[in-house]
């Protein structure tokens, strides 16, 4: 590809301090110093702020559950116009987005790669296949473990540290993921087994472990194994009110190994006020500013029609009554985990959805390293992730922000100190929770930022005041250096690339693997793991595999 | 076709949603028929080993090329196309979805009255569901409602019963039918009980049972044996409750599916219960699970202008032009569809009577490498190629009908 310079824009690069005007070049998908001449393309950017893709690494994109939700809410899927100087494939879809309109419309918002967080390894088959139906993105996915039979198993039986770390790296590979996340550490499984709550603490029913034992279990692997991105922990008591002293103890109970706690928002509750549901925000950022070993998303609500898709069985049963509209569904899987699939309203009249939307903004503004935090929804069980813009506004404006608080219900109001919070985010502080510090987090050495020999994921946006019109529609998005979007209209929808991580693992747990498969599981062992051919085939035979090296610590 | 991903010591059968894979492949049907009466027969429809004749136009034997320009054409002149069949894997209902985007077409799977069973009670009032393996471990009551449901997944309660369980005593579990008078293929040590209606319809029974459930109902108010089958219910420690919708083929199934979840959800409040709803077969999980995650509907779908509608009720007679697509056997061509112009994609024997193009395809887990969903749902297989017979897979005929397609002048 020949070389395109983007001329007299403001490059935002916080990753490599980079915050000034300058020509960006790219030529054959990666950026490259600005040569000395002219290039085969010029585009003048002036006005403009150029920065790296951006991404999301938390958004339910694919995989059973999502597919559920998607099929229970027909109501929910409007046909969507997008603008195309292509021909597009039909797209429909709002909360539970549908895998083309996905894939559309994220890249219209200058993102350029996803990863799907709770890949049940019975399920991953599935989720590459859908992951493989979203266009344009990068995407990847976390291998959900830790209600999973034969992890719980392991720890009943007291196994080694390394078997365990064997297990994991095993799961990696054969479900083609890029990290592990833990969802109610064991509490899906105890659900299976009728229990209803299930604290940091609790022994298993069954297997007598704890919540605290598979996490350390399992960061310690994810560490040992070398894999970048943490242990991705939904904690315990998924929100419920007093949740926040078990969010606490989370953070401890990893004793210092990293952590990245996801939608943190729904896991910072307290128990204060005349309807004992308060905001436990100011303490969890105050353990999250202490404790650098901690990163955190947010799962910031918004208000408006949604559905929640969790693999969280047990808190989603707690969520039966509160469905808008009245329909559910709890499913049970595979020695594996759960899901509960609950459509959700949010209103700002509500008293609790009104403190939850102030207390995911809390959180945004008083953590004060963005390099350990990062923008979602929890897409869609926040929000759907076409409100990012809208969120983004909320974190720069506080003027915007008043205005919008000021509409809440009045004793959340009373039980919030957001409008005491005067930060504003800048345009740096943007560009590292969406795109920077996720890059960071997942260790995508090359994606993220804009320094010579990164990937040409570029989106530039017109500057504007209104930084939810900005941020809506970006004036071009580049991806591996094809222009993908130009003012708000697809040019182009290549297949995304497949992350992965692929850490070595000793091949004898494969035989205790085989045994478990004969003696729990419905399909034969052989056959479960997923073959690069396979994979590709997924992708509909045009991604790339983009594996990411390391090697087993010691 | 993916060479590597022929694997002749491992054979998923594609012939029943429940994807068994724990039978050698079959290489004469009387090996199978022993295994599993549903496989010998869909064995028997498809020609493995197939090296026969290739396309047709009109009875004439052609090149691939041909047909398939001729598919093209008359894809690209229909005014109101629809694509129906679709039995086959996940690839070829890529293929399809982007074919009847193309064309405007409306798209319906062949058993699509018995997988809306399942997905209008969903859609109504959701549900508790589980997955076979958690159904192998767990259960200790297990109910079956409507018809046998082992007359369309033959192996189901071999593979629900004979592998120890691991979180029940063997001993303990027990199987009741509600509705159906015995199992054609039940299991040997599993006792099983028939619980009379005595007279109510079904859905009357389950909205019966649902009421001594809920404590609604005084004990004499309800058919013998409802009232102890209620208490059994609430003390079972993971229960389960099996229909096949298949087999409720009648007006307002749905209904009686929505109160079987109803059921369920009550239940869930005190204990654990969860269903297996499986549907017809011949890939119709498949060819939903795509078109929801593509489009956001499960089918029918209606393309047109570029927006794509869900489509409930499509009637075959309002289409000038039939694409029917028949990789997996046991697909019921529908009546209404009799007399309009048909072109197939199909698998040697699958191909219907009369169809003006043929193109012969590849079964999927027999002549092809293909991803298929299992009955729950959760699971999706890859079925290994094991038949070296020279087909292409019906997401490569497709793609290249597609091709075609767009090199049309657009409608
Ligand atoms: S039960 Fe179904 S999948 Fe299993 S062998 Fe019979 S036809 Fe094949
Ligand atoms: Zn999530």
């Amino acid at each position: 590809m020949p070389l395109t310079r983007l001329k007299g824009g403001r490059i935002v690069d916080p990753a490599n301090g980079v915050d000034a005007v300058a020509d960006l070049c790219f030529a054959d998908g990666r950026i490259v110093a600005p040569p000395a001449g002219a290039a085969a393309r010029e585009i003048d950017c002036t006005g403009m702020v150029l920065m790296a893709g951006g991404i999301d690494l938390h958004t339910h994109i694919g995989g059973g559950k999502v597919n559920i939700a998607r099929t229970l809410l027909p109501e929910d899927h409007a046909p969507l116009h997008l603008e195309s100087d292509i021909p597009l494939r039909s797209a429909c879809g709002h909360a539970a987005t549908p895998t083309l309109a996905a894939g559309y419309r994220y890249a219209q918002m200058g993102y350029t790669a996803c990863f799907e967080p709770a890949m049940l390894p019975t399920n991953a088959r599935q989720a590459h296949l859908e992951m493989g139906d979203t266009p344009i993105v990068d995407h990847g996915a976390y291998a959900m473990l830790g209600s999973d039979d034969f992890l719980l198993r392991l720890l009943a039986a007291e196994a080694p540290q390394a078997k365990i770390d064997d297990y994991v790296a095993w799961t990696l590979s054969a479900t083609q993921a890029m990290g592990i996340k833990v969802v109610n550490p064991g509490g899906i499984s105890a659900f299976k087994f009728n229990r209803r709550a299930f604290d940091l603490d609790d022994a298993h029913p069954h297997y007598g472990v704890t919540p605290r034992r598979i996490l350390q279990a399992l960061a310690r692997a994810v560490a040992n194994l070398g894999v970048p991105h943490p242990l991705h922990v939904h904690a315990s008591n998924l929100g419920a009110a007093g949740n926040l002293a078990t969010t606490l103890a989370t953070m401890a109970a990893v004793e210092g190994l990293p952590l990245h706690l996801t939608h943190i928002q729904f896991h910072s509750y307290g128990t204060e006020g005349e309807f004992k549901f308060s905001s436990g925000a100011a303490q969890i950022a105050e353990a999250v500013n202490r404790l650098r070993n901690v990163s955190i998303d947010i799962g910031q609500i918004m208000f408006g029609q949604t559905v929640t898709c969790s693999g969280d069985s047990m808190a989603q049963q707690r969520n039966v009554g509160h469905a808008t509209p009245k329909k559910t569904l709890l499913m049970d899987i595979e020695c594996d985990a759960g899901c509960g699939v609950v459509p959700f309203r949010y209103r700002d009249q509500s008293y609790v959805n009104a403190l939850q939307w102030a207390i995911g903004l809390e959180l945004f503004l008083l953590v004060e390293d963005p390099w350990r935090i990062v923008l979602t929804t929890d897409h869609p069980n926040g929000a759907p992730f076409t409100s990012y813009p809208h969120l983004i506004r909320l974190l720069c404006d506080k003027a915007f922000r008043d205005e919008q608080f000021a509409r809440l219900h009045p004793a959340a109001r009373s039980m919030s100190l957001l409008p005491s919070l005067k930060r504003e985010y800048s345009l740096a502080e943007i560009a590292v929770v969406t795109r920077a510090a996720p890059a960071r987090l997942l260790g995508l050495a090359d994606r993220g930022q804009l320094g010579a020999g990164a990937a040409a994921d570029i989106a530039a946006y017109r500057e504007q005041a209104d930084r939810e019109a900005m941020f809506a529609a970006p004036a071009w998005v580049f991806k591996d250096g094809v222009e993908v979007v130009r003012e708000g209209r697809i040019q182009a929808a290549p297949q995304g690339a497949t992350h992965v991580v692929r850490p070595e693992y000793d091949r004898a747990i494969e035989r205790e693997l085989a045994g478990f498969f004969g003696s729990h599981m419905t399909q034969a062992f052989a056959g479960f793991a997923i073959g690069d051919e396979e994979l590709c085939e997924a992708c509909n035979h045009g991604g790339r595999l983009h594996v990411h090296a390391w090697c087993r610590r010691a | 076709m993916n060479a590597s991903a022929t694997a002749p010591d491992r054979f998923v059968c594609p012939f029943c949603g429940l994807l068994c894979d724990d039978l050698p492949f079959p290489g004469t049907s009387a090996h199978l028929q022993a295994a599993c009466p549903k496989a010998a027969e869909g064995w028997s429809a498809i020609r493995a080993g197939y090296a026969g004749e290739g396309a047709r136009v009109d009875g004439a034997a052609v090149d691939m090329e041909v047909a398939l320009r001729a598919a093209a054409d008359a894809l690209a002149r229909a005014r109101r196309p629809l694509i129906g069949g679709l039995g086959g894997d996940v690839q070829m209902m890529r293929a399809a979805l982007a074919l009847a985007d193309r064309c405007g077409a409306r798209i319906v799977h062949a058993h699509q009255a018995a997988a809306q069973r399942n997905l209008f009670a969903l859609q109504g009032r959701g549900g508790v569901a589980t997955t076979l393996a958690e159904a192998r471990n767990r259960a200790d009551l297990v109910v079956v409602v409507g018809g046998d449901v082992t007359r369309r997944f033959p192996r189901l309660l071999e593979r629900l019963f004979v592998p120890a369980p691991v979180f029940v005593e063997a001993a303990a579990r027990r199987l009741v039918l509600l509705g159906a008078d015995r199992l054609e293929h039940a299991p040997a040590g599993v006792p099983v009980e028939r619980i009379d209606c005595g007279g109510l319809d079904l859905f009357d029974a389950v909205a019966t049972l649902r009421a001594c459930c809920d404590g609604r109902l005084a004990e004499r108010a309800a058919p013998a044996g409802f009232a102890s089958l209620a208490e059994r219910m609430k003390s079972s420690r993971y229960g389960l409750l099996l229909w096949a919708a298949g087999d409720l083929d009648f007006p307002g199934a749905d209904l009686l599916v929505e109160e079987l979840q109803q059921l369920l959800l009550g239940l869930n409040r005190e204990t654990r219960w969860a269903a297996l709803p499986l549907a017809g077969s011949a890939g119709d999980l498949t060819a939903n699970a795509v078109a929801a995650w593509q489009t956001g509907f499960a089918l029918p779908l209606a393309f047109a202008g570029g927006e794509v509608a869900y489509d409930p009720f499509p009637d075959y007679r309002d289409a000038d032009l039939l694409l029917w697509l028949a990789v997996l056997p046991g697909l019921t061509f529908p009546e209404a569809a009799r007399g309009v112009p048909t072109i197939a994609v199909a698998a040697p024997g699958l191909e219907p009577e009369g169809a003006r193009i043929v193109m012969p395809a590849a079964v999927p887990g027999v002549h092809a490498a293909g991803h298929l969903v299992r009955s729950d749902g959760v699971v999706t297989l890859y079925a290994p190629r094991q038949d070296a017979a020279p087909l292409p897979a019906a997401a490569q005929v497709l793609t290249r009908i597609l091709a075609a397609v767009e090199t049309q002048p657009c409608r």
